[in-house]
């Protein structure tokens, strides 16, 4: 660790008068005050890009410009056709980026945390922020919408002297899960700190935490009290609003028949198949229907109520769901909850077992073990919640304080102040 | 308290007799644990399953041993590094401390 005069403030057990709720207030914007431009700063991680594109779109059906930068091949088929994307990344961290996943696959519980940090998310900063800082000079942006995990976005709006909003598309860090562990907390404090100081910027900030505006896609009723945030902490819940999916075969779904999605999210892929295979075995006996989403061949002889699917318009199949199995990727887990819906939740690493835990605390499902559960203890979780009310009143709650939030239209209203 | 208590070798069995619980035989024998085996490297342990160990231990134990303490002394790689004997080692010292 290098010696410094100066180090990260650490957010949540002291947070400093600057990063106060008075000292930031941005300037109200007049009624019908024009046309702003927005830069969003995404990593090439489809979950993080899904609720920054609902927030653009709502920005963009306002009248307001909105411009991405980011990986540009990854991006675009994500994005509407026509959106202006500036390029971000060197061609050397492109090239690890397949290799960096398949590690990353490898990795579980602190050599994960190690990885993300040393492996993904320092180095992406490093290779975006040229192509950041020179989008916000192209694109001419008012505001810098970064994503948590893009180091280069507040950098490079701070050096561009321009506003900079964080959208956390998880909420792990909004509870201080590293509370237990002191040194790896300051550990990681440390990454962002030298990042910025490999940059000339010595009054550092905690990037994960714009003091301007930082959106994040939960509420309370999941997260646990968030009343002594600051006000530019902004829990707006689930920015939902995407496309529609593709195709389904809906004539599948038998109606009055309960019917469970199981997935794995974007990124596990076939390493996936222990954990699909034993919930396969589960549900095979249950009188359920189950769409699995996985990748094809993953599973062997899928009992007849399993549909397996490598993609599906997931919110539209959430609607027609009774519960859901997922590793505990934000995005699934809100978008369940959004829907009323509980879950089993058998989390692999990172942000998971945290979001496990909110899901359990909040009483709206079960979690279960990914590396080991067998068949009869993912049966037992699954028909638990599929049958206990109590799971399903919990979801409820949720999803009310979710609609209640406001979404993407929050986001964009609240962003708007900022330009 | 009496001596065998505190012995070393009790507690490791103590200890690997958790981790078989916890884990599941179907996945883990006695015998394949030695105090060099990693929690997280080589028995893949879970947050779930480290909570169920923590459970056991403060059962057994009780406030003499407090394994959140234990870890929070120690930086990132020691935590990916930590080992059954060294938790074994950490459960022999409090018990040899409250024990005067």
């Amino acid at each position: 660790m290098r010696g410094r005069r100066v180090q990260v403030p650490s957010l949540l057990d002291d947070i400093p008068a600057s990063l106060g709720g008075t000292a930031a207030a941005p300037p109200p914007v007049e009624e019908g005050g024009g046309r702003r431009r927005f830069l969003f700063a995404v990593p090439p991680l489809v979950g993080h890009v899904n609720p920054a594109v609902s927030v653009a779109s709502e920005l963009a059906a306002r009248g307001h410009r909105v411009a991405w930068v980011g990986h540009k091949t990854m991006l675009e088929p994500l994005l509407k056709p026509g959106s202006r994307i500036f390029p971000a990344g060197d061609a050397e961290f492109a090239k690890r980026l397949t290799a960096a996943r398949e590690q990353w696959r490898g990795l579980r519980g602190p050599a994960a945390l190690k990885f993300l940090w040393e492996e993904f998310i320092v180095p992406l900063g490093h290779a975006m922020l040229p192509g950041v800082q020179e989008a916000i000079g192209k694109f001419r942006a008012d505001v810098v919408v970064g994503d948590q995990q893009v180091l280069a976005a507040p950098v490079a709006a701070r050096l561009c002297d321009v506003p900079w909003a964080t959208s956390a598309t998880t909420s792990a860090e909004f509870t201080r899960p590293l509370a237990g562990m002191p040194l790896v907390e300051e550990w990681v404090r440390d990454q962002i700190g030298d990042f910025q100081l490999d940059h000339g910027i010595e009054d550092l900030l905690d990037l994960r935490f714009s003091d301007h505006l930082t959106l994040v896609f939960t509420t309370s009723a999941l997260l646990g009290d968030t009343s002594f945030f600051p006000d530019h902490f902004a829990f707006v819940g689930p920015a939902l609003s995407r496309p529609p999916g593709g195709d389904f075969p809906w004539e599948w779904l038998q109606e009055g028949r309960p019917a469970v999605l199981v997935s794995l999210g974007t990124v596990e892929g076939a390493a996936g198949a222990r954990f699909l295979q034993a919930a396969a075995e589960a549900v095979a006996d249950l009188d359920v229907q189950a769409v699995f989403v996985a990748p094809d061949r993953v599973l062997r002889d899928p009992p007849p109520n399993v549909l397996v699917r490598p993609h599906v318009p997931q919110l539209e199949l959430l609607a027609q769901m009774s519960a859901v199995v997922t590793h505990g990727g934000h995005n699934t887990v809100c978008e369940s909850l959004a829907h009323g819906l509980p879950l089993v939740v058998a989390p692999i690493r990172a942000d998971q077992p945290i979001i496990a835990r909110q899901v359990e605390t909040a009483g709206a499902g079960r979690t279960v073990r990914y590396g080991r559960a067998g068949a009869a203890e993912l049966r037992e979780a699954l028909v638990d919640v599929l049958t206990g009310t109590a799971y399903r009143e919990a979801a409820g709650r949720v999803r009310e304080s979710f609609a209640a939030a406001g979404g993407a239209a929050e986001a964009a209203s609240r962003l708007e102040k900022l330009a | 308290m009496t001596h065998s208590d505190t012995g070393a070798d009790d507690i490791f069995g103590e200890v690997v007799r958790m981790l078989v619980e916890v884990i599941g035989a179907d996945f883990l024998l006695e015998a394949e644990v030695g105090p060099g085996t990693t929690f997280h490297e080589d028995l893949a342990m879970e947050s779930i399953e480290f909570i169920a160990l923590a459970e056991r231990l403060q059962r057994r134990y009780g406030d003499r041993v407090d394994l959140p303490a234990y870890i929070a002394g120690l930086d990132l790689d020691q935590i990916m590094g930590m080992t059954v004997g060294g938790l074994v080692g950490h459960i022999g010292a409090r018990l040899q401390a409250t024990a005067v």
